[in-house]
């Protein structure tokens, strides 16, 4: 069982992966909807795993990643985009991010990922 | 670089990408039109438009004409809601689509092709009338029969581009 | 910002002999758009954003009279000169701004009654100036 956050701009994707994780042994503890509000919600509610979109307002994923690293937060991440290009990948996997979910994603994916990142 | 082996890579992706994701919103399969080049400069919409403007190698914009009753289906399948008129969640789930839409379509032709296509985020109106008027582009529209109604996929690239 | 933004429009509508005046500018948590006639810009690269420039009857007027006199054109025609403004005055923008790796879409023009728009749900800058009697609002919202 993990609990999770949700940092992506869009009140929609929250809905989907609610849906996606409703019938699991997971629970999906808040919404963040940019990078600075998913730092301060990671310190406040310690989750085990966080899906984080790229694209956001006020702090993307890309900067999100560098704060966590330069704060030594450590949580484990998914990493959520449509955007999901050569490079956008690669700059994540500098941080160390090993597993990423292009929007949009079927509910057994996800949960496929998460079981997968668990065992990590 | 072969710009209309680009441009009929980008038709073709946006195609499929289109057929896929709507597949994965709602479990049913959608069979494409054939695609038409306008004549005219404008299209009408009525129900919910969603554009996605973009630049780089092709630059234009991506504009999503939805059904009100198709959107509604969209939205209460991946929700699980009962959804019964159009609302602001509504229309961010159909900005999220025509994001997703895009966005991985543009990935497979950047990863080809190196077109260094980059979006703009999307905007998402609705009315009874709307018309997008565009000059300077060559328009080409794809309709989408769904059991809810149409979805018309509509692209404008900058003449120039092609 | 926002300064820059009225200063590109200004530049723009000079051009055509077109003066405004009188901006004013505020600040809204949504980007929304309340016009008949509005040209939206996308902003790509290393900020993304959308501007909107929403035109009312008034400055339509102004604008169609002053660069087309006693022209009978289509309305197609008249609209081109709005997409084009909206155009030059993104890209005078652009310049102004510094803005580095940013580049603006082509614009597109949307005419109609009684719609409801979401930009954008984030903070959005605005201003609004005059001309004649008419007025123009400009928005800009970066992601």
């Amino acid at each position: 069982m993990a609990r999770i956050l949700v940092i992506d701009d869009s009140p929609f994707i929250f809905k989907m992966v609610n849906r996606a994780l409703a019938n699991t042994s997971h629970e999906v503890v808040g919404h963040a909807r940019n990078g600075e509000e998913g730092l301060r919600m990671i310190r406040e509610l310690n989750p085990d795993i966080i899906t984080l979109d790229i694209t956001m307002p006020v702090m993307d994923g890309i900067q999100t990643l560098k704060s966590l690293s330069e704060n030594g937060i450590d949580v484990k991440i998914i990493m959520m985009s449509a955007m999901g290009d050569d490079d956008l990948i690669n700059e994540a996997k500098k941080f160390g991010v090993k597993r990423f979910i292009s929007k949009p994603f079927k509910p057994d994916i996800l949960v496929e990922t998460i079981d997968n990142i668990l065992k990590d | 670089m072969n710009d209309q082996r680009m441009f009929k890579k980008v038709m073709t992706t946006f195609v499929q990408t289109f057929v896929d994701v709507y597949k994965q919103f709602t479990d049913e399969d959608l069979q494409p039109g054939g695609l038409e080049k306008l004549e005219e400069n404008s299209i009408s919409i009525a129900g919910i438009a969603v554009i996605v403007p973009f630049t780089g190698k092709l630059s234009g914009r991506v504009l999503l004409g939805i059904d009100k009753d198709v959107a509604l289906s969209i939205y209460n399948s991946i929700t699980g809601e009962s959804v019964e008129d159009i609302c602001d969640d509504v229309l961010f789930s159909m900005g999220e689509f025509g994001n997703m839409v895009t966005g991985n379509a543009v990935t497979v032709v950047n990863n080809e092709f190196k077109s260094g296509i980059r979006l703009a985020p999307p905007s998402v109106f609705s009315g009874d009338e709307m018309n997008f008027v565009n000059f300077k582009v060559n328009i080409y529209n794809i309709v989408f029969k769904t059991p809810h109604g149409v979805i018309r996929l509509n692209t404008a690239f900058k003449e120039e581009a092609e | 910002m926002t300064q820059h933004l009225y200063e590109a429009l200004k530049e723009s509508l000079r051009m055509f002999g077109i003066e405004p005046f009188s901006p004013v500018e505020y600040q809204g948590s949504q980007h929304i758009v309340e016009s008949q006639i509005i040209a939206i810009v996308g902003l790509t690269g290393n900020k993304k954003g959308t501007i909107t420039v929403e035109f009312d009857e008034g400055a339509f007027d102004k604008i169609v009279k002053t660069l087309m006199p006693g022209m009978d054109v289509e309305f197609s025609v008249k609209l081109s000169a709005l997409s084009e403004i909206a155009n030059m005055m993104s890209g005078n923008f652009l310049s102004r701004s510094k803005l580095l790796a940013v580049d603006i879409t082509p614009p597109t023009m949307l005419v109609g009654k009684n719609i409801k728009a979401i930009i954008a749900n984030i903070d959005t800058n605005y201003v609004s100036c005059s001309i004649d009697s008419g007025t123009i609002v400009i928005g800009m919202s970066f992601q």
